[in-house]
């Protein structure tokens, strides 16, 4: 039986032999219809997204930045996080998804500047004067 | 050195400022005057007249920084005090010190202000000097005293180091101890006097500490670790041994570190750039060489004793630099360029960026000339209060610093630093200075105008630090444009810092002048991508694409992206890389300029850059434009990926503030269960290793057979155990490892040096593709030292994966890389290699030194391995060890594990088959 954790205003453990699915945390968060309060789920267990990943419903976040990674996964367009201390993911703010997306966005970027700047350079890395040989 | 029960009484903390010095009150004193000729005296310091002083105590005081010249001009300070007026005196004192002693008027100053500050103390107590000072029937001594005071408060307000504490006061103690009460109050009321007392043995230039006298010159190694041993000493307790000699230690120190380089005049600059008395230090390394040459005298026997360098032995070096500062004082240009090195002068390396200062050196010049007017030369800047020795760390007080002081509040203009030679007309000025209500004139605002614009931030800074780097191209953001001290403050500039509010209160902070460029890997990116953009901002479209200004760390670094940004747009930065050569200075030296007059003018940022000279200095140290012809932080590629890392490191920093779960991005064990294909690795290393067993044993056979040693038996029995490690020989022993590593740089100089230059020639070279193929073809066990084994490491992983090659690249990986080699230097160390490794005179890389290295390293790494081969070779033949039974046992245990990794796997092999026909059955 697989459970999940739902918000703190709800009414029972919420456990449930029903599978957490991208559609429904997807269709339960939609700015504009964030479902009824008493089923949104807000926390999902770790094991959960594991699963969730596996079947390919959930995005985990790889880039690693300064040899660390940050424990964020993206599930139909909201980023969760594995906040420190916590053994569940919970869905995070729409500022804070704004910013995460926005540095997802950069590191993007980034790639298509490392690689712009590396076909620039590559045919002739010894523009400047040259070193002794 | 300084006999342990030697105690120094303590002095009043804060010394005796302008506005407190007591007005020159000719004989009509009252008595109630006298007690405030103390105003900052303490029961401590009245403690200190009485406090008792053995012989002993004071003979062994090795030495005393107030210089000959503070001492001369208080005898004839004196002398003058008793035939003229007050007026005359001041007149006189005041030409004088225009005159331009022998050594640094500014130091000299300050060891007046500690004399003075004794005497105040001294007077409190019960001596001789206070009874004389205190007869009401008697006012010859108090109105000597009192006029000495105002010659010495006019000195400080010329000089400007009235809010400063004195360095000197240790010294100046010292002195008066040796002068005793008596000698002090016969000189001050009789100046004969005075010639009479005996003089102390300060000025006696033939001591030096007893630690160098007594060591055993024949030895360099001797020699250097004597020498160390008194700078830890000076590092530990300050005042066991005087701060002169700490920097004629710490220059000869590095001289035979070093092997003579940097040359002696890229020393002397150094010296001259931080050390408030160079002069002093010239002086005292002329009494190292003496004593060095004393004992050795010859030449070549000083050679083979303490190494020749490539023309010098260490005493011709040690007076080479002691000549060239001499050459460095006695030239007015060349002095003030040196003092205006101190800006750029890094702790951590100790480099200095001259290509960045060319500009910054005519901007200084005339400034000088601009404030004094009819002067051909200028003064030298005031040198910082705080004697900072070479391997001082700076403070780490950068905020504190860059809010409360903005620049470096230390520095004056040379112009308002230094004394116009012309005599002062009149004491009004000091009197203004002492009592600004009673004399307005033109002097009191002269002299509060040298201090306000010197601790006020830009734009309103007149001061040399503050505007030295954009002033020689533009001449609107130079010091010129607010040179003159008079000068209202600018209202649109910042609030003043509190110091000049109330510039006589509270305990005054020793400062440094030195810009504080700690080694933060975060850090160094940041100020290496801007000090790389600012002269090669061709990247910068592509950066822009990624890289916010949010993105950087600190305000400051933000405004300067954003600066930079705007000037590229409007295209105002040279991109000094793609100029031809001899335009580049003149270009890099622009960059500066408009980079400075934009964050002052606000222009693209509207943070306000509180400091742009140390953030400035920042850059070039992190980014060096002597660095700008070779690659390193300026090529393209690495440019992006600083940004990259940049960026990253502002991604990781808005995850802590999401307290979001952070782990590396590799485990640092792998997880992975073992496959089939792992476990038939894992048997063929074992089949290597039995085979290697056997080779072992057979060489070993036939080493002992050509020794003629027979081959013991095997006894595992714990004696014989015991025995076993008991002759195991030292060379082996792992622990020392650490500590021989530690001292490689003593003991193996050639080969640290050699290894040294390659890896910093490498950290300069890009993508290394053009580095000669003999250097990239060593190996990291070639070097001696682990730790420059494992940056080499690092540089071939950062090769492999086609990255940049540069000291930043190199510090993140060892910060951030859990799985990179490690030890690697320290970060400090790696800073170091920031600029690239050119000769100092001709700029360019000596490429015959490049091939000496690589000889030195390959020749080093055969030597040792020879070396290691032979002692192993002797230590089986010779040790009582069963070593081939040794061996027999471990070849059983590795047939043994292979017998069992074999067995694992026909097992895996069975059970494999039989689930692949249970699978089949089932389906």
């Amino acid at each position: 039986m697989t459970e999940h954790t739902t918000s703190e205003h709800t009414t029972s453990e919420h456990t449930t032999s029903e599978h957490v699915t991208a559609q429904r945390v997807t269709a339960e968060h939609m700015p504009a219809d964030t479902g009824p309060a008493e089923t949104l789920i807000t926390r999902i267990p770790v094991g959960e997204i594991d699963r969730l990943v596996e079947d390919g419903q959930a995005t985990r976040w790889t880039e690693p930045a300064g040899g660390l990674l940050v424990t964020i996964v993206e599930i139909g367009g909201w980023w969760w996080g594995l906040r420190e201390g916590s053994d569940a993911y919970e869905r995070l703010s729409e500022e804070e998804s704004a910013r995460l997306t926005h540095f997802r966005t950069a590191f993007e970027l980034r790639e298509r500047a490392r690689a712009e700047v590396a076909a620039m350079t590559a045919p002739s890395t010894g523009a400047h004067s040259s070193p002794p040989r | 050195m300084t006999s342990p029960n030697t105690t120094h009484p303590p002095l009043p903390q804060q010394p005796p400022r302008a506005g407190q010095v007591p007005q020159p009150t000719p004989a009509s004193a009252s008595p109630t005057a006298a007690s405030n000729l103390a105003p900052t005296s303490t029961a401590a310091s009245a403690q200190a007249a009485t406090q008792p002083r053995t012989a002993a105590d004071l003979a062994a005081r090795p030495a005393v920084t107030v210089t000959g010249t503070a001492v001369q001009l208080v005898r004839e300070m004196l002398a003058t005090t008793a035939n003229n007026s007050t007026d005359q005196y001041l007149d006189a004192w005041m030409a004088r010190l225009g005159q331009a002693p022998a050594d640094d008027v500014i130091a000299t100053a300050g060891s007046l202000r500690a004399l003075v500050a004794e005497m105040r103390a001294r007077a409190l107590g019960n001596g001789p000097l206070a009874q004389q000072l205190n007869d009401p029937d008697d006012p010859r001594m108090r109105s000597a005293f009192e006029r000495v005071e105002g010659v010495i408060g006019a000195i400080e307000t010329r000089t400007g180091t009235a809010a400063d504490p004195s360095p000197f006061a240790d010294d100046a103690r010292w002195l008066f101890d040796r002068l005793t009460p008596r000698a002090v109050a016969r000189a001050l009321i009789d100046p004969r006097g005075f010639d009479k007392a005996p003089l102390p043995p300060v000025l006696n230039t033939d001591q030096f500490p007893g630690v160098l006298a007594g060591a055993d010159v024949r030895d360099r190694k001797t020699l250097s670790q004597a020498t160390e041993r008194l700078l830890i000493t000076a590092r530990d307790d300050p005042r066991q041994i005087s701060s002169g000699m700490v920097m004629a230690l710490t220059v000869t120190q590095q001289i035979m570190l070093n092997r003579g380089d940097p040359t002696a005049l890229a020393q002397a600059q150094r010296v001259v750039a931080i050390d408030p008395r160079p002069a002093a230090t010239a002086a005292r390394l002329r009494q190292f060489a003496n004593l060095v040459e004393a004992k050795q005298r010859e030449a070549g026997t000083q050679a083979l004793a303490l190494g020749a360098y490539d023309v010098n032995t260490l005493t011709e070096h040690l007076r080479g630099v002691a000549e060239q500062i001499d050459q460095i004082l006695g030239h007015d240009y060349q002095r003030t360029q040196a003092r205006s090195w101190n800006l750029f002068a890094t702790p951590a390396n100790g480099l200095i960026d001259e290509a960045a200062l060319r500009g910054v050196e005519r901007a200084v010049i005339e400034a000088v000339q601009g404030a004094r007017p009819g002067q051909a030369t200028g003064r030298p800047p005031r040198p910082s209060v705080t004697h900072r020795s070479l391997f001082t760390p700076a403070p780490q007080a950068e905020s504190t610093a860059e809010s409360s002081t903005p620049g470096t509040p230390a520095q004056p203009a040379p112009g308002t630093a230094a004394p116009a030679s012309a005599p002062t007309p009149g004491a009004s000025r000091v009197r203004g200075t002492a009592a600004p209500a009673s004399a307005p004139a033109p002097g009191a605002s002269r002299v509060r105008g040298t201090a306000a614009p010197a601790s006020a931030p830009a734009p309103g800074a007149s001061r040399v630090r503050g505007t030295a780097a954009p002033g020689g191209a533009d001449p609107s953001a130079a010091a010129p444009a607010h040179p003159v001290p008079a000068q209202a403050p600018d209202p649109t500039a910042p609030a003043p810092p509190a110091r000049l509010t109330t510039p006589a209160s509270g305990p005054v902070e020793p400062r440094s002048t030195t810009p504080d460029l700690t080694v933060d890997p975060e850090v160094a990116a940041e100020y290496a991508l801007l000090g790389s953009l600012l002269h090669a901002p061709g990247v910068l479209s592509h950066l822009e694409t990624f890289l916010e200004a949010a993105n950087f760390a600190h305000e400051d670094t933000r405004a300067v992206y954003r600066t930079l940004l705007g000037l590229h747009h409007d295209g105002m930065l040279h991109d000094v890389v793609s100029l031809p050569e001899q335009e580049r200075t003149d270009a890099a030296n622009e960059n500066h300029v408009k980079l400075i007059t934009a964050l002052r003018g606000q222009a693209y940022a509207e943070h306000v850059v509180a400091n742009p000279a140390r953030v400035i200095a920042r850059m070039n140290a992190a980014a060096p434009t002597s660095a700008l012809p070779y690659k390193g932080v300026y090529e393209p590629a690495a440019q992006v990926e600083l940004g990259g890392k940049v960026l990253e490191a502002a991604f990781v920093r808005e995850a802590r503030k999401l307290h979001l779960e952070l782990k590396p991005d590799r485990p640092l064990l792998s997880i992975r269960k073992p496959t089939e294909e792992d476990v038939r690795d894992q048997l063929e290393t074992l089949e290597e290793l039995a085979a290697n067993v056997e080779d072992m044993a057979a060489r070993l056979t036939e080493a002992t057979l050509r020794a003629g040693r027979q081959v013991q038996p095997v006894d595992s029995t714990p004696a014989a155990e015991a025995a076993d490690r008991a002759t195991r020989p030292g060379w082996v022993a792992r622990k020392t490892e650490g500590l021989r590593e530690q001292l490689n740089p003593v003991l193996r100089p050639f080969q640290h040096r050699a290894e040294r230059l390659l890896l910093h020639l490498v950290l300069h070279a890009g993508r290394l593709d053009q580095v000669p193929r003999a250097v990239l073809d060593l190996d990291p066990e070639q070097f001696s030292d682990r730790r420059h084994a494992n940056v080499w490491r690092t540089v071939q992983d950062l090769r492999a994966a086609g990255k940049p090659v540069n000291y930043v690249a190199v510090m993140l990986e060892a910060e951030h890389n859990p799985d990179g080699h490690r030890p690697l230097p320290s970060l400090e160390y790696l800073t170091r290699m920031a600029a690239p490794p050119v000769d100092p005179e001709t700029k360019e890389i000596d490429r015959e030194k490049v091939a000496s290295a690589l000889r030195t390293v390959v020749n080093s790494a055969l030597a040792r391995m020879t070396s290691d081969t032979g002692k192993a070779v002797a230590a089986v033949t010779a040790s009582d060890v069963p070593v081939a039974a040794k061996l027999d046992e471990t070849a059983k245990a590795v047939d043994w594990l292979k017998e069992r990794a074999t067995t694992a796997l026909r097992r895996h092999e069975q059970a494999t088959a039989v689930n692949a026909v249970q699978g089949r059955a089932s389906r």
